[in-house]
């Protein structure tokens, strides 16, 4: 899978009939530092969270170090396209004649998962079985950090951080408080490590939701507009430590309105409209030489 | 009879009075325990993402349940449980099984619907910060979402089981049975004794009034201990 730690591909996301994701292909290396761009209804959050599957593309796969989290997907695959009833009837109608029939078949989705024959079905199934890794091993690698922290209400700040490692027997518990206090005092916030989130402000909740992720000792980081919800005082500490994560060699891939950090951090960043990514490329070249007419009026209103 | 008599005589009589209210708070107690067991079960598989046949199925069955539980008076629920499905426990020489079975099956309908709305309370980003860490549906359930649900729902709780207490009144419709021995609720035994002294019917009522209005003042107390202990957890 040429070495993409994430790989999406051919991603669609309907939501009833409104189309929030049109076909959104990319990779992400290790130790790449992406930023994703875009208005708000331009997809970017949603292309985010189908990453760890929090949202269920329609069509598409998402793959996670060599490992599919989602269905197979029969129109990425000509060979599993070319082992089913429909394509098979269509070139015995065309006398063997192949060309366009595949482009066809992808384009007015013509596939019936139940009808279309015993060989489809089997290369189906064994792609799924050679690739396919559960949803729950896939997310334990992935750290999220939300626009709203989403800490857990109900468990102090030490116990929202060791949840996720014990009960899932990354660490023991011992091994778990200590890394997690490690991570505390990284961010100088061991004092709170017994304080239940209530207490604290929107900038120490989103610190710590970064570190809580960080416990879990994940390969790669997605953030989901995490300076959106703070007061602007708060947004800096935020950001530093996001900075930080990123001089660590940290993958990460970050939705976010902040220009600043984008010019400063990202490898590449994504411009992302009407559910496509429109650009791609360095921050020089999206800032300096955008090529697209909605890039350039997305930088006029937000530079 | 004057006033001072009637009142001796129901002094007479407090401990068959103090154990019918023992009866009446056993079945309420029972049914609670096993209302709340029902009400979990039922809420968890209404709340569960309907990704496979098998939670479809269960979750048809538990709309049906709730639904006709909530239509129909419990009344009319015990009597038919304890002429039909229950009637192996009815025989029994001791049938306490049945009301206690009977206002469980009621109390689970209301209670599931209860818990339910507790959890839908709980904010999704939650459940999704869970899932997020490789957590599985069921552990966040356990560990994030129904602890943060317990907090809304212990009002409502109070409230169910209140009117719960209140309504093993009803049992006086059937025959109790302690080791082959009659036994009277609460209601039931301000009723038989009311018919052997009938002067001093309208005193045994107020009096199970009385008892009945204490333990609920009892729960309600209980309920403010609990919720005062619930938000100390925040701070």
């Amino acid at each position: 899978m040429n070495g993409n730690l994430i790989e999406i591909r051919g991603l669609y996301k309907y939501f009833g009939k409104l189309q929030v994701l049109k076909g959104v292909s990319c990779g992400i290396k290790k130790g790449e530092r992406i930023v994703v761009l875009g208005a708000s209804g331009s997809g970017k959050s949603t292309m985010l969270r189908c990453m760890n599957l929090l949202e269920r593309p329609t069509f598409g796969e998402v793959w996670l170090d060599d490992n599919l989290l989602t269905p197979v997907d029969p129109y990425l695959h000509e060979e599993i396209i070319r082992s089913s009833r429909t394509y098979k009837k269509k070139l015995a109608a065309a006398q063997g004649k192949d060309d366009g029939l595949i482009a066809k078949i992808k384009q007015e989705d013509l596939l019936h998962e139940k009808n279309e024959g015993p060989e489809y079905a089997r290369k189906m199934k064994a792609y799924y079985r050679q690739y396919y890794l559960d949803e729950n091993l896939a997310r334990a690698k992935v750290g999220m950090v939300f626009q709203h922290f989403n800490l857990f209400n109900n468990l102090t700040v030490l116990q929202n951080m060791t949840l996720a490692p014990v009960e899932l027997k990354k660490k023991t518990k011992e091994e778990a408080t200590e890394k997690a206090m490690d991570l505390l005092s990284m961010i100088g916030l061991t004092d709170k490590a017994q304080a239940y989130p209530s207490t604290l402000s929107g900038g120490q909740k989103q610190r710590i939701a970064i570190v809580r992720s960080l416990c879990m000792d994940p390969e790669v980081m997605l953030f989901d507009e995490p300076t959106s919800a703070l007061d602007p005082e708060m947004v800096g500490e935020v950001l530093d430590l996001m900075k930080r994560l990123a001089g660590d060699g940290m993958t990460m891939v970050v939705v976010t309105h902040e220009i600043g950090f984008a010019r400063e951090v990202a490898d590449r960043v994504l411009f992302m409209a009407d559910g496509m990514i429109a650009e791609s490329g360095t921050p020089a070249e999206i800032f300096g030489a955008p090529k697209t007419e909605r890039l350039k009026t997305f930088l006029s209103k937000v530079l | 009879m004057t006033f001072a008599e009637k009142i001796e005589k129901l002094w007479d009589l407090r401990g068959l009075f103090a154990e019918s209210l023992g009866y009446s708070l056993l079945i309420a107690f029972g049914a609670v325990v096993l209302g709340f067991i029902i009400g979990v079960i039922l809420a968890v598989i209404r709340i569960a993402p309907k990704t496979n046949p098998v939670i479809r199925f269960f979750d048809k069955i538990a709309v049906l349940y709730i639904t006709v539980i909530r239509g129909t008076p419990t009344l009319v629920q015990l009597l038919i449980l304890y002429n039909s499905v229950l009637v192996w426990f009815k025989r029994m020489p001791t049938n306490l099984l049945v009301p206690i079975i009977a206002f469980g099956i009621n109390s689970g309908a209301y209670m599931a619907e209860i818990i339910r709305s507790g959890i839908s309370a709980v904010d999704i980003g939650q459940m999704e910060a869970g899932r997020s860490l490789g957590l599985s549906w069921i552990i966040t359930m356990r560990r994030v979402i129904i602890p943060q649900a317990v907090k809304t729902v212990v009002p409502t709780i109070f409230n169910e089981i209140i009117i719960l207490v209140k309504e093993t009144s009803v049992v006086s419709y059937i025959v109790l049975k302690v080791n082959s021995v009659q036994k009277y609720d609460l209601l039931g035994m301000a009723e038989k004794q009311g018919l052997a002294t009938p002067a001093c019917y309208l005193v045994f009522l107020f009096f199970a009034a009385l008892l009945y209005l204490a333990v609920v003042m009892l729960l309600t107390f209980l309920q403010h201990l609990i919720e005062r202990r619930l938000k100390k957890n925040e701070r």
